[in-house]
């Protein structure tokens, strides 16, 4: 079954891969290192080297690919063929054996089913929100976490996004022909513009995407309480008074679930402190089981 | 698996160091990082360094360790206080808010910061000292003697070590220090507290060093009595560190015939031979407590630690002056040394595991790969040419150095402790009579009475230098000044000091090869297989640790050439005006 939204999304992704790159730019597994952004190196070092881990919604597979050279079992899942052939053609190059691909539909879970495993670490970044049915396909994924594995979902956050949605206005009217603005707006966010392929692919994702939805902190704690997902941080933190390190400490870290009053004070934040990300957050915790079907334990502690 | 990390900070020189399954993986100083010398901040840096270089974040770490208590250093602190209360009251005012507010809360910022929840474990500091260089050793058993500045209490500690315990049995306690009497007559000359130590070092050949005939020792020598078993305690009235600061009170001013010089003074006859007073007063009081140690230990083995050890001048005669065969001192002996004695302790000692670990070489610090520095050097538009092989690699850097030139070497991972061994280092023709100058005024812009030092292949040491045979491995590390052979003295006169002797760095094989091959490639066709090596970094910054600090190093100094991996990069071939080293040598 594949939605209006589904149809469109993928067409997109098939046009436009994400996030792009050409395959002589890596010369080396060790490009493949130097090149990662620097929160893929922290979420590399984050997961120990026995884990098995499914990013879903891979695209182009860059930090799929990082996350297997040190691992047995990584997989790889998206629904766009393009993006998923720049995958494939990365991993034959490096002859990634504990590299696995495969083209998944996460709105369905008969596809999700077909995975066959299911996986230590569940990695779902800047995936949900372009599916049209954010809730749904979160539900989904949670079929791809073992009890007691962990999780991380990448949304777009309702308040940070303002100026990032404000900037999309003023792209698609007022700064339609001129490309310096629009330039600016995208070294806004990347900071440098000087990888042309990097700067097209990062504009088609922020400024041409068809769609897009944007959540708040709070709905993702509802989420997580009402399926048996235990709460671990959020990347910017929500805790207050504290501005952890988390190249040192790692993240999936126990920290303390932020109150209404927090998460209105911290989100209010995020519009000006994330706007250069377009209000990008990350959410990390521990699945434990499905509440609502009575296989989850009520409290649990990190031994 | 076992993880273990050792944090030193908020003193001098705070570092970190990780250890892995009984041996050190990982060990940096802050101030590398930061590029703030002797930086005291808590090691962020360096306990992410350290982590990376794992490829673990904290939450994999099984214990941290801290190097000191710092509660009972407080205690001190404020016995010192009320004892001397009210000239104390001051000093009271400003120091007692970092404490509360810093100090003290090392475990919050373990917890909060660092986000740890496993166990904290705090060693008492001398401990921390004498693990990090009995632990690392090469000893199954030996004596140990730890001299610092001052620790909790503790200024002068020595025990015994055997295979993995340590009992610390006697010590000399705060206020009588070896350590602070350096550091008062390094202020009395002009230069900065726990770092310039070194200079009056340097300094002391050019006094008179004859206990007879220096005017200066008998005066000085009323400061401190040293009893036959070498403990000794200080005429307090000649100092001040134990209620205010560091400087020399009135009374020892009055003694040595003049006020506190200021800074950069000319150093004349009287400074040299106050240098060379105090240089007699330390070894005098090191080789009595030597003595005393063999006679109670009865161990031919000796290892050294704490800041006194890095005094490379008298660690160069205890083989000759003392009972003891066979030396080794840690090559960081200084505060930020103790963090690998503290994962070392923990895990040998506390955990009660078999040593597995003996450091050999320094070269714990950040390493860059062949892919890394291409991508630094590509990104910033930087004009290099890249070497076919190795081969062609020390061929041409060989050239370079018979022609004079100095060149930036950039290999392996960074050093440990303050010595360049080769990782970070500069080097140049020790045979060119101007080099000496040349790298005092264009490269490092230090003082001109500071020799350099020089680099020589083990197997070479004992044609040229008047070592003890066999050599002692401390020579690796710089650690030891030996007479360089009177013939030999003419013909290396940049790296010869004043009285004829040379701080060498001996170079095995299996240590650096490529920095080995480059020494015998340089002797076969210079005819002295000898390097002048001195650490790459401009007075007052710390040693260089990314590429980027090297580059920007060579383009403000005089270094002509860069080798940096298998890359060479010209000065002059780069744009110029980057910045001025001048403006910014200072202390």
């Amino acid at each position: 079954m594949v939605t209006k939204v589904g149809k469109k999304v993928s067409e997109f992704y098939n046009k436009s891969p994400f996030p792009d790159f050409s395959l002589d730019r890596f010369n080396s597994k060790e490009d493949l290192r130097i090149t990662a952004y620097p929160f893929a190196k922290i979420l590399d070092r984050s997961i120990p080297e026995d884990a098995s881990i499914i990013d879903v919604g891979t695209g182009t597979g860059q930090l799929s690919a990082l996350l297997s050279l040190r691992r047995k079992n990584v997989w790889g899942i998206d629904f766009s063929e393009g993006s998923l052939k720049k995958a494939i053609a990365l991993k034959n190059k490096y002859k990634l054996d504990s590299y696995h691909l495969k083209i998944v539909d996460i709105l369905d879970v008969d596809q999700i089913r077909s995975v066959g495993q299911k996986f230590d670490y569940v990695l779902c970044m800047g995936v949900l929100h372009h599916t049209g049915d954010t809730y749904g396909a979160f539900k989904n994924i949670l079929e791809l976490v073992k009890p007691g594995g962990c999780i991380c979902i990448g949304l777009y956050n309702r308040y940070g996004r303002i100026p990032l949605k404000i900037r999309i206005l003023l792209a698609r009217t007022i700064f339609k022909n001129n490309d310096r603005v629009k330039e600016w707006f995208i070294r806004m966010q990347i900071g440098d513009v000087k990888d042309k392929e990097r700067a097209r692919g990062w504009w088609n994702d922020q400024f041409e995407h068809p769609h897009e939805t944007t959540h708040t902190v709070g709905e993702v704690n509802k989420w997580f309480r009402k399926h048996g997902v235990e709460f671990f941080e959020t990347v910017p933190s929500t805790v207050m008074f504290e501005n952890p390190d988390f190249e040192v400490s790692g993240v999936w870290n126990q920290s303390k679930r932020p109150n209404l009053m927090v998460r209105i004070f911290k989100q209010f934040k995020w519009i000006w402190s994330t706007h250069h990300e377009g209000g990008y957050w990350l959410t990390f915790g521990r699945y434990i089981g499905d509440v609502e079907n009575g296989d989850g334990k009520k409290s649990y502690k990190r031994e | 698996m076992v993880y273990v990390l050792g944090i030193s900070c908020y003193y001098h020189d705070s570092s970190a160091a990780l250890l892995h399954d009984g041996k050190i993986v990982a060990a940096a100083e802050e101030e590398r990082f930061t590029r703030k010398k002797h930086d005291t901040s808590f090691p962020i840096h360096a306990i992410r360094y350290c982590l990376k270089s794992q490829n673990i974040t904290i939450q994999d770490v099984d214990v941290v360790g801290f190097y000191e208590k710092p509660f009972l250093k407080f205690e001190r602190l404020l016995y010192q206080h009320l004892q001397m209360f009210p000239k104390t009251f001051k000093n009271f005012l400003t120091s007692t808010p970092s404490w509360l507010h810093q100090k003290l809360r090392v475990m919050k910022k373990i917890r909060k910061e660092l986000r740890y929840k496993g166990n904290v474990i705090f060693i008492n500091h001398h401990m921390a000292h004498a693990a990090s260089t009995f632990l690392a050793s090469p000893f199954d058993e030996a004596a140990i003697l730890t001299i610092d500045g001052v620790g909790e209490w503790t200024t002068t500690a020595y025990g015994l070590g055997e295979g993995n315990s340590i009992n610390l049995m006697k010590e000399i306690r705060f206020p009588h220090s070896i350590g602070l009497l350096y550091s008062t007559i390094t202020a009395y000359l002009g230069f900065s507290v726990n770092n310039s130590e070194y200079k009056v070092m340097g300094l002391a050949p050019y006094g008179i060093m004859d206990r007879q005939k220096n005017p200066m020792y008998k005066k000085l020598r009323k400061v401190v009595e040293i009893k036959d078993d070498g403990s000794f305690r200080f005429d307090l009235s000649y100092f001040k560190y134990h209620y205010s600061d560091r400087m020399p009170s009135k009374k020892l001013c009055n003694l040595l015939g003049g006020p506190v010089l200021p800074r950069d003074a000319d150093m004349g006859e009287r400074e040299q031979n106050i240098a060379a007073a105090l240089q007699l007063i330390t070894e005098e009081a090191i080789q009595k407590i030597l003595t005393h140690i063999h006679k109670v230990i009865k161990s031919d083995n000796i290892v050294l630690a704490g800041g006194v050890a890095l005094n490379s001048v008298y660690n160069g005669k205890i083989l000759r002056t003392t009972p003891f065969k066979k030396i080794w001192i840690q090559p960081n002996s200084s505060d930020g040394g103790t963090t690998i004695g503290v994962c070392l302790y923990i895990y040998n000692t506390l955990m009660g595991k078999k040593r597995v670990y003996v450091q050999n070489d320094a070269y714990l610090g950040p390493s860059y790969s062949t892919e890394e520095v291409k991508a630094y050097l590509d990104k910033n538009n930087i004009k290099y040419t890249t070497f076919r092989d190795r081969q062609e690699l020390i061929q041409k850097t060989t050239d370079l150095l018979v022609d004079n030139q100095v060149v930036g070497w950039f290999h392996e991972g960074m050093e440990w402790g303050p010595r360049a061994l080769g990782a970070r280092s500069i080097l140049a023709n020790p045979s060119n009579p101007e080099a000496k100058e040349l790298l005092n005024e264009k490269v490092k812009h230090r003082e001109k009475f500071r020799p350099f030092a020089p680099v020589v292949c083990v197997d070479d040491a004992l044609t040229y230098f008047d070592c003890d045979d066999p050599l002692p491995e401390p020579t690796d590390f710089m650690l030891m000044v030996y007479p360089i052979h009177k013939k030999w003295q003419s013909k290396i006169p940049s790296v010869t000091h004043v009285d004829g002797s040379g701080r060498l760095q001996s170079i095995r094989r299996d240590q650096n090869p490529l920095y080995y091959d480059l020494i015998k490639a340089f002797g076969r066709k210079s005819g002295i297989p000898i390097l002048i090596n001195t650490s790459f970094n401009i007075r007052g910054e710390p040693i260089v640790c990314t590429p980027h600090d090297a580059y920007k190093c060579m383009m403000g100094t005089g270094i002509d050439y860069l080798v940096m991996d298998k890359f060479l990069i010209k000065r002059a071939s780069n744009p110029k005006d980057m910045w001025d080293s001048e403006k910014l040598a200072q202390d």
